[in-house]
């Protein structure tokens, strides 16, 4: 039963990264057209992030934590945009380096691996219910 | 009594021991199916030799490191519980950052986990009813 408390937990770890994952990809939607507001001004940079796991001691178990939020250093794409306040003195715009496309699919992953998560959380607790009907 | 001295019951209980640990074990590969580099694992299944060398083991128990100081670290790894967990050798694919989960086969797995659970607890209730049945009291 011990270890079924202790599956739970380590599920709640990996929902809880994937729900960090699912946070920055929403800030790279959100900020898909954030492009600057003086000449010649960087636009928003993609963040990127990854897992990594880590061995809880008082758990004994691999728990996953968020190795770290980083940032995407691919170049920026360019507009040809003269009217625009951002606009460098050739008449371009920086926009970000977000492609909505890889946000979508990371969306989806995120999901899944939130849903298979969840699922094994409710078998680990399903299991421990079992147990505790034993008693009747 | 003492139910343990009945075998049934002892085997039940480590039925379900093991299968508590193995959904442990499936927990942590799930959680971490986009972690780089990690490859699922798995709990070996209970055999007659492993359980021999168990047995042994458990009557010559290793010796832990004597503390003399408070700020001394106990010097043995945290206990990982009874039975071994193996990574699994041959993964279906890995992903381009080494890791090697394939959530199908966990929820599988999972999903056996829970039945096999029901299965030992029912058995052990129904052998209780059955006790009680035995002991001249109206079973339920």
């Amino acid at each position: 039963m011990d270890d079924l408390m202790i599956s739970t937990k380590i599920s709640t770890s990996g929902m809880k990264a994937q729900a960090t994952r699912l946070r920055v990809v929403s800030e790279n939607i959100a900020n898909a057209d954030s492009v600057g507001t003086k000449p010649g001004e960087a636009p928003y940079r993609r963040k990127t992030m990854s897992f990594k796991s880590e061995v809880d001691r008082s758990l004994g178990a691999d728990l996953v934590k968020v190795k770290k939020i980083g940032v995407d250093r691919s170049d920026f794409e360019k507009r040809y945009d003269p009217n625009h306040p951002a606009a460098d003195k050739d008449g371009y715009v920086q926009l970000p380096n977000v492609n909505p496309l890889i946000e979508m699919m990371d969306m989806k992953e995120a999901q899944r691996g939130y849903e298979a998560n969840l699922n094994a959380m409710q078998i680990s607790r399903q299991m421990i219910s079992k147990t505790v009907d034993m008693l009747k | 009594m003492d139910l343990q001295k009945l075998t049934f019951f002892q085997v039940a209980q480590q039925r379900m021991d093991w299968l508590a640990q193995r959904q442990k074990v499936v927990s942590e590969n799930l959680a971490n199916a986009n972690t780089p580099g990690y490859v699922a694992k798995d709990l070996k299944p209970v055999d007659f030799q492993n359980e021999l060398s168990r047995s042994l083991a458990r009557q010559n128990p290793a010796l832990p490191a004597t503390r003399t100081d408070p700020a001394h670290l106990t010097g043995t790894l945290p206990q990982a519980g009874p039975y071994r967990a193996e990574v699994t050798r041959r993964p279906f694919e890995y992903t381009l950052d080494k890791n090697g989960v394939d959530v199908e086969p966990q929820m599988e797995k999972e999903a056996s986990n829970r039945s096999q659970y029901e299965l030992a607890s029912n058995l052990v209730m129904k052998n209780l009813s059955m006790i009680r049945t035995a002991l001249g009291r109206s079973g339920g």
